[in-house]
């Protein structure tokens, strides 16, 4: 069988298939399905990002107003120490300024 | 509007007449099946749908149904062939009663050979024979090289020759 009789065997086969009537209803369904799916995973994001950051603005509005203010202290040798302390684990963390 | 942004209902509308039928046409010469060809032109319909903002242009909604839909029937149909390995239950074995009693003795036996070959060569005949594409465009829709393809193309018809010549010899 040669090519133009192959070609021509294809194009004879493939013409008696027609899409069926309901399928451009069906491609509509399909899509109005998935842009809804599309929708609520954006909102699930969105969802996820706000309470994210609502926590860590919580969490960060607490450690500020567990921890105190430095103390300077000057030490013998003259250099200042400042040290703060938190209210939550009662750590001191220390800085030196020149 | 089919341009960029949303496809809108009457675009899609549009592309289907144009598209739908040939793109059915060319998963039905590949997967055998009518009902599988029509799922997968769906799949890919919505696909573009869905990346329309990417393809953003009605002259290229051709192709990118093209790649998608024949990518979904390779993977679909290796899913398959991987199951019925394991269920050593019969491949192909789709065309139905009806298809093939309105089907001149020849292109029956055509269609029956071209559904034994590899997925590969299947497509590529398909592409070239039906689709009319170049060895470039088959390469760039199949995701292989020129050289890859000629292969595929050259094995195939030997393939289908053999298949065709075995059937008439029986």
């Amino acid at each position: 069988m040669r090519d133009a009789e192959l070609h021509d065997v294809f194009e004879r086969l493939a013409d008696r298939v027609d899409p069926s009537p309901a399928l451009l209803d069906d491609i509509r369904v399909a899509v109005g399905r998935a842009e809804r799916g599309r929708r609520i995973r954006v909102a699930a994001v969105i969802v996820g990002l706000l309470v994210l950051m609502t926590a860590a603005v919580l969490v960060l509005a607490y450690v500020r107003s567990n921890t105190s203010t430095p103390d300077a202290v000057r030490r013998p040798n003259g250099t200042i120490v400042h040290i703060w302390t938190s209210s939550i684990s009662n750590r001191t963390t220390e800085g030196t300024t020149p | 509007m089919a341009g960029a942004g949303r496809l809108e209902d009457d675009a899609l509308a549009a592309l289907y007449r144009t598209h739908a039928a040939p793109l059915v046409r060319m998963l039905w010469l590949f997967l055998g099946d009518r009902a599988w060809a029509e799922d997968v032109a769906q799949e890919a319909f919505v696909r573009m749908h869905m990346s329309w903002r990417k393809i953003a242009d009605p002259d290229r909604a051709g192709g990118y149904l093209r790649v998608t839909a024949l990518n979904l029937a390779r993977t679909q149909l290796r899913r398959l062939e991987v199951s019925r390995r394991h269920a050593e239950t019969p491949l192909n074995d789709h065309a139905s009663a009806e298809d093939t009693a309105i089907e001149r003795a020849d292109d029956a036996r055509v269609r029956a050979a071209l559904l034994q070959l590899p997925e590969r060569q299947r497509a590529c005949l398909v592409l070239q024979f039906f689709a009319d594409l170049s060895y470039d465009d088959i390469a760039a829709t199949m995701g292989i090289s020129v050289n890859s393809v000629k292969t595929h193309l050259q094995r195939g018809r030997e393939s289908l020759r053999e298949l065709i010549g075995r059937d008439d010899n029986a």
